[in-house]
């Protein structure tokens, strides 16, 4: 492939752009500003979608309920339980002041199309979900550890996020705890909730200490209460067997993918849900990580929430 | 306002470079404090104007040291053990603006990373640390360099001990990083950890034209510093 | 504005971005078991290959595919082994779909300091990684954690980016759950584990202490060497067994 140096520059730039996106959104997410982060960095077009274990929201509608509506709810709620708690959070940013987790970004693969008009990016995430103010009034030292599949479209100038496919893999933490034995041995009640994701309320974290320390596993970390289900523009619908509300609607449901710290996580699969990018031409069914969803010009038929300020 | 800036295949070409420059001089720091060489660090990667160096800059969640003369005294001047004593840091999540006018830039990166220290008993204390890193780079002729730097440190767990028993708030004295950190020639809490990111410091940069005091990393960019001024 | 070799530097950054990419599909391949492609498909054709551990030198291409081939060899192991004790699960599987079952390993690299030669024929990086990873034992699957890095030569060939001498040095590698300086710490044995016990990795044909683990009486060990701006390859700055 010979290409001039001008569209050269623009593939480079490019792949430097979509780091900055893939960080913006990481640091975003850690504030819980999903707002932002719609607002600023998605393409606006019915074609968007982002997928998690729980399964994949599809167009501009759903993905913003779920996305942001939903999750500023679920924050919403969570500091409001809060508040009863530890009054000294009263003032604070409420929908960053109790999460405050990090998915840091590792082991990069970008590719940006020939044509330039899209790019891709594989990305491990070894971060981290500690959080201070959980309903549990106790610190929760939780690591998520996932794997991002990203697509990218460059329009009106400008790059933006297209789809997104998270991969949770583990959960554990640092201070004690040995995630793949403890899960094992079923010495835990399961780890924090997935990530990206509002939880239920927490379940036991990861069991203290290895061989020598038995001991009661520690407070996980929690998420928002669980929100009611149904809603207007949202929510599950009645024959979904997730239907607590804790997830939002998703067009194409899960499982997509599952956690390894578990019981019986021994006898999982290698999951190959997502994987790298090769150098590609354009992007297709083929070169996708939403097959069948690749026109960033797809229009919005919903006008349930409005179109981005600077759209 | 927003600028709509328009650059030449050259200019971008060294602004490509430029970005990844600065991404390369942080990973390189994490590198120097791996092996405990604070002096290395601030010798080969730090400003050399000499007026730069007097404004440079060290931050953590308790304060700033502030000009080049602090730094090498009380920054590089921490003692590290000889023996029992080891690191590794892990850098990650830049997120990273060249001015427009090329001169400067800023970014934000995320440290993971992990510091064991002996004890007489023969034993070992291993802390895991994860904060922000944020950072004013400049340019310099002798190539880009560290202007203004901010280590936070948003959850440190000890090893072997369930960060669920770490009381919140935590006191200063508690805390392994809060004992290593020097005193401060600008003491000031940039942010409390037990509430995430919700004093949002260090911000995440923006696109920007060029550097601003107010705008940096370094303490005047706080937005608690007070700086005083006579009209007289 | 000096003269700008723009070209010169877009060939440097997409050299840089191909470089980062090789080690991100890297770490990708041990994430879905694939460890024994690694050495078709990611090193150098050259015979004069190596892998660097802590305690010696993989050198040369067999000593190399012969440590890739027994990690494959271990995967086939844990995943039969793992078949056997839970036949339910695994009624409707081969196998070959269940290869790699039950296990995890991430090995993340971030941290990067990469620099292409001026002569364009040979790069040079290093990367940190921290990772955890889940490995059968007689006991059962247990966690790791590395903290380390991972640094290698690479050369341009015609199919692309290679890595030539590649070296993964660890200075901690613990159990989860211990203190650092601690050995491991074996979890008592579960019927159906027991041949983990008979597995070894091969040693390093070129046994030479890399670097020493932690440990409470270490002498304070830097990071490995980190690339400097370089015109062409100097065997004496390697990644693999220095020549003088």
């Amino acid at each position: 492939m010979s290409q001039s140096l001008h569209d050269r520059i623009h593939r480079a730039l490019g792949a430097q752009e979509i780091e900055n996106i893939k960080t913006r959104h990481a640091y975003l997410h850690a504030k819980s500003h999903s707002f932002e982060e719609w607002d600023q960095l998605w393409v606006y077009s019915d074609d968007v979608t982002w997928a998690h274990s729980f399964g994949r929201m599809v167009g501009w509608d759903e993905m913003f309920y779920g996305s942001v509506e939903k999750y500023d709810r679920d924050m919403l709620s969570l500091y409001n339980t809060m508040v009863k708690k530890n009054p000294h959070i009263i003032g604070k940013d409420f929908l960053a002041a109790c999460l405050g987790g990090l998915h840091s970004l590792a082991s990069g693969v970008i590719e940006v199309a020939e044509d330039g008009m899209s790019a891709r990016s594989f990305f491990l995430t070894p971060g981290t979900l500690c959080a201070c103010n959980m309903p549990s009034c106790k610190r929760d030292g939780a690591m998520c550890w996932e794997r991002y599949g990203s697509d990218f479209v460059y329009k009106d100038g400008k790059w933006w996020y297209f789809h997104e496919h998270v991969c949770p893999d583990i959960n554990f933490t640092y201070d004690t705890g040995n995630w793949a034995h403890d899960s094992f041995s079923g010495r835990t009640g399961g780890g924090p909730p997935g990530a990206g994701a509002p939880g239920g309320e927490g379940t036991g974290g990861p069991g203290k200490g290895g061989p020598l320390k038995a001991a009661p596993g520690g407070p996980g970390a929690g998420g928002p209460p669980k929100m009611a289900a149904g809603g207007e523009g949202g929510g599950k619908t009645e024959d979904d067997p997730r239907n607590d509300g804790r997830y939002p609607h998703c067009t194409d449901p899960g499982p997509l993918h599952a956690t390894i710290d578990k019981k019986m996580g021994i006898t999982q699969c290698v999951q190959s849900s997502i994987s790298w990018p090769l150098p590609y031409k354009t992007l297709d069914d083929g070169n996708s990580y939403a097959p069948g969803r690749n026109d960033p010009d797809k229009p919005v038929k919903s006008t349930f929430y409005r179109k981005p300020r600077w759209r | 306002m927003r600028y709509n800036v328009h650059y030449t295949d050259e200019e971008n070409a060294v602004r490509l470079m430029d970005v990844e420059t600065v991404k390369d001089l942080l990973a390189r720091r994490a590198y120097y404090l791996d092996g405990g060489d604070y002096a290395g660090e601030l010798r080969d990667l730090w400003v050399q104007d000499p007026e730069k160096r007097k404004t440079a800059s060290y931050g953590e969640n308790w304060g700033y040291l502030v000009g080049m003369e602090s730094l090498e005294k009380k920054y590089a001047g921490r003692n590290v053990p000889e023996t029992g004593w080891g690191a590794v840091h892990t850098v990650n999540t830049g997120h990273v603006h060249l001015a427009y006018d090329g001169k400067t830039a800023r970014g934000l990166f995320y440290d993971v990373y992990e510091c064991s220290a002996s004890r007489p008993d023969g034993t070992a204390e291993t802390i895991v640390v994860c904060g922000p890193l944020a950072c004013d780079f400049i340019k310099e002729d002798g190539g880009w360099k560290i202007w203004h730097l901010f280590q936070g440190a948003d959850h440190v767990f000890t090893v072997g001990e369930p960060y669920a028993e770490v009381p919140i708030p935590r006191p200063d004295a508690s805390n392994p990083v809060a004992r290593e950190f020097p005193e401060p020639d600008v003491p000031l809490k940039t942010y409390d950890p037990d509430y995430g990111w919700a004093d949002n410091y260090p911000p995440m940069p923006d696109p920007y034209y060029t550097f601003r005091p107010e705008e940096s990393y370094g303490p005047e960019g706080h937005p608690d510093y007070v700086k005083e001024v006579t009209f007289s | 504005m000096n003269h700008i070799d723009a070209e010169k530097l877009v060939t440097i950054w997409e050299d840089r971005r191909a470089v980062q990419n090789l080690m991100g599909i890297f770490s990708g391949h041990y994430l879905l078991k694939k460890e024994k492609n690694i050495v078709a498909e990611m090193f150098s054709g050259r015979a004069d290959i190596s892998l660097g551990i802590n305690t010696g030198y993989y050198e040369g291409r067999e000593a190399v595919e012969g440590y890739y081939e027994a990690i494959h060899q271990k995967n086939l192991l844990t995943t039969k082994l793992i078949m056997s004790k839970y036949p339910e699960e695994f009624k409707d599987k081969t196998p070959e779909e269940a290869y790699g079952c039950g296990l995890l390993n991430y090995k993340p690299l971030d941290t990067p300091v990469v620099e292409i030669a001026g002569d364009g024929k040979t790069a040079r990086g290093i990367w940190t990684c921290r990772n955890s990873y889940s490995d059968l034992t007689t006991g059962g699957p247990v966690t790791f954690y590395e903290w380390g890095w991972v640094a290698a030569d690479f050369v341009r060939e015609e199919t692309g980016w290679k890595i030539w001498h590649l070296l993964i040095l660890n200075d901690v590698h613990v159990q989860a759950g211990l203190e650092y300086y601690e050995a491991d710490k074996p979890y008592p044995p579960v019927p159906g584990f027991e041949d983990m016990a008979e597995f070894r990795m091969p040693e390093p044909n070129v046994k030479v202490t890399l670097r020493e683990s932690y440990s409470p009486n270490r002498p304070r060990t830097p990071a490995p060497e980190v690339p400097k701006p370089y015109e062409t390859f100097d065997p004496a700055c390697s990644y693999g067994r220095k020549e003088a």
